[in-house]
């Protein structure tokens, strides 16, 4: 089967610091992939490179079965639906605002349509109008992943969407991530929370130092740790150490 | 590349809008401080053509006719302010002024002023350029005051100051006083036949020494008004509304540009360069958007003048709009590198605040060039508010239309600014972006 992205020894350099180092991985359509790593291991600039925010110095990226080189080619970029950790939203904005601008500016062919379909995704229907300064973590979260899935992109790719959110909104987002994978999406999803990762994920990738320590579903990960049982949190530990990791990606 | 530029110009114009602090403080300030510059450099209408009054003391110890008269000549001279000292002063008291700095001149009548005495200027010499006009100030109220004995006057003291010695102008004297008499008489005669006015001749009123000057020394001079000019509007109105405008648009224009380092704080930066458009429409729409505010801008602070300091724009409204636009144009441009050069809000506030400032002292938005050493004036010819301010005056001041090869090189100049720093912030901008700024 043709994995819906295939990446292929993907390099990238901060001068003459290897921040993401030969890296391989694949997602296939209805698959989440979480992409873990302790700070600084190169998730987010992987991440970037995939987004079209950076050139890698090497390496080969495949999208649905076509050559992938979104930082020279921006039709590519609007194929990938991309969640940034940050809350990426223009705060003096509405939320039907901000959905109908990032819809307009992806060329969406019915917009009006897309903005209805971002609010239910993150339940705002009732606060379409509403400037988002006015929303909680929890509401601003939610927009953030429903503007990144606004072009109904068959990847998506999700940077710690989790943060800051209350039990009900991180419920919601699970069921709202869950749903995309149930429509044969893909998903490419990095977090710190082992939790999050266990519940939503299929395979999980774990990354150190730039390299791509381990890659399969978190039993196969547990068994090549040497770990009696699927503990993914024992299992991450055992593969990237126990040393404190005080640099920033 | 259009459609998505005005998607986002009109996303960023909303946001610019919707923020009612910074969008008060972008026209207010302005209005601010064209009110307090053009206060300051008009006097608030002195119709001194602009010129800033010299304080002067005077204490007057003759108490007679002639000082009366001499004060009232004195006093009524453009650019100069007297201001009385109380008659029980002394000249200690004039001198006490001068040094401790509260008037940078005193002028003494004493006693014996009317048969001759000299008066008494007591200066500051570090006020060379003020002195120049009091000097033309107390000629013009002498001879007002004395006429033709302080003809004979200097005529006496130059003959002295040349060698001559002190019988031999006596002698002169004894030669010339029937000449003088005769001169008198003379006028005395015209004055009966209706040649002359000899009320004017007697008391000095509507007597014009300038323009006496100007007629009996070997000068021809015509005045000539730009066809343009308001009669009403002074060089200062004019200078401190075209420097104060342009570099609060600055101001405004970097504020605006701003934005882009607020989305690369709050990660809309990576989204929109996520986008599948060109990146460079990014730096697009900013130049765009801030090129439609810095123009309301002008428009607001020129509409505020021209309510307040009797200052109409609308006459010349085609070449001003033309001198608008690559004014604007360029402080936008210069706008837009400041944002893209700063990585924080922090750098963006100092670099900006450094270099409006000092391009608008060097250029003049302050205080006219004509004001300033040679070595300024040169280098002022380096800023872009140097050519707007420039391109302003020749409209508002001289009030030559744009077509004007003189307005012609100021826009040239201020156009091909704007374009060299566009690319330049492009430039730095696809750098930056392709090194990870948004990553």
């Amino acid at each position: 089967m043709t994995a819906l992205l295939q990446v292929d020894g993907l390099t990238y350099h901060y001068g003459t610091r290897v921040a993401v180092d030969g890296v391989s991985f694949e997602v296939q359509s209805g698959e989440i992939l979480a992409l873990l790593g302790p700070n600084g291991a190169g998730k987010t600039t992987a991440i970037s490179c995939l987004c079209g925010l950076l050139a890698p110095r090497d390496g080969v990226m495949t999208f649905e079965g076509e050559r992938f080189t979104p930082l020279e080619t921006p039709s590519q970029r609007g194929r990938l639906g991309v969640v940034p950790q940050e809350l990426a939203l223009y705060e003096a904005l509405t939320a039907a605002e901000n959905l109908l601008f990032f819809a307009q500016l992806h060329g969406v062919s019915d917009p009006e349509s897309a903005v209805a379909r971002g609010l239910k995704l993150a339940a705002l229907e009732g606060r379409a109008g509403d400037r988002v300064k006015t929303f909680s973590g929890g509401m601003k979260r939610r927009l953030n992943l429903a503007v990144g899935t606004l072009t109904e992109p068959s990847l998506t790719l999700l940077d710690e969407p989790m943060v800051g959110v209350d039990p009900q909104s991180r419920n919601h987002i699970f069921d709202s991530i869950e749903n995309l994978r149930d429509q044969g999406r893909g998903i490419l999803y990095t977090s710190h929370s082992m939790d999050d990762v266990e519940r939503l994920c299929d395979r999980v990738a774990i990354m150190d130092h730039g390299k791509l320590m381990a890659i399969g579903t978190p039993a196969q990960l547990a068994t090549e740790a040497g770990i009696p049982e699927a503990d993914l949190e024992r299992t991450f530990l055992e593969l990237t150490g126990r040393s404190l990791r005080d640099e920033s990606s | 590349m259009i459609r998505n530029t005005m998607i986002m110009v009109i996303k960023d114009l909303r946001l610019f809008l919707r923020d009612k602090v910074a969008l008060m403080l972008a026209v207010l300030l302005p209005i601010v401080l064209v009110t307090v510059f053009c206060s300051i450099m008009t006097g608030m209408g002195g119709g001194n053509g602009g010129m800033p009054s010299i304080e002067v003391a005077l204490l007057d110890q003759d108490q007679s006719p002639a000082s009366n008269a001499f004060v009232a000549a004195f006093g009524d001279m453009q650019g100069i302010s007297l201001v009385l000292a109380e008659p029980a002063s002394t000249r200690d008291d004039l001198v006490r002024l001068v040094h401790d700095g509260q008037r940078p001149f005193a002028v003494l009548l004493p006693e014996g002023f009317a048969a001759g005495a000299e008066l008494e200027l007591i200066r500051d010499p570090g006020r060379s350029m003020s002195l120049q006009i009091l000097s033309i100030g107390l000629v013009r109220a002498l001879f007002e005051t004395r006429g033709e004995e302080l003809l004979w006057e200097i005529q006496s003291r130059s003959l002295e100051a040349a060698g001559i010695p002190a019988e031999w102008t006596t002698r002169i004297e004894a030669f010339t006083t029937p000449f003088r008499q005769a001169m008198k008489s003379l006028f005395t005669d015209a004055a009966e036949e209706g040649h002359v006015s000899p009320d004017a001749e007697a008391d000095g009123e509507d007597f014009d020494f300038q323009q006496f000057a100007l007629q009996v020394l070997p000068i021809q001079t015509q005045d000539v008004l730009p066809s343009g000019r308001q009669e009403q509007i002074t060089y200062m109105v004019s200078h401190s509304v075209s420097g104060m405008t342009v570099m609060m648009i600055m101001f405004s224009l970097v504020g605006f540009a701003r934005t882009l380092l607020e989305e690369r704080k709050d990660g809309t930066m990576r989204r929109l360069l996520c986008a599948p458009i060109n990146p460079l429409t990014v730096l697009m729409s900013k130049f765009l958007g801030a090129f439609m505010v810095g123009m309301c801008l002008v428009f607001i602070l020129f509409a505020y003048a021209a309510l307040v300091f009797d200052f109409s724009f609308l006459p010349h409204w085609d070449t001003v709009l033309v001198i608008s636009l690559a004014t604007v144009a360029s402080s936008t441009a210069f706008a837009l590198l400041i944002a893209v050069v700063s990585t924080s809000d922090k750098q963006a506030d100092g670099l900006s605040t450094i270099l409006i400032l000092v391009m608008s002292a060097l250029g003049g938005a302050w205080m006219p060039l004509m004001f300033m050493p040679e070595a300024v004036r040169t280098v002022g010819q380096f800023t872009l508010t140097y050519w707007s301010i420039e391109a302003y005056q020749s409209v508002f001041w001289s009030g030559l239309h744009w077509t004007n090869p003189t307005i012609l090189k100021d826009l040239g100049v201020l156009l091909g600014l704007a374009l060299v720093l566009v690319f330049v912030a492009a430039r730095v901008f696809q750098r930056r972006r392709l090194s990870g700024f948004a990553s």
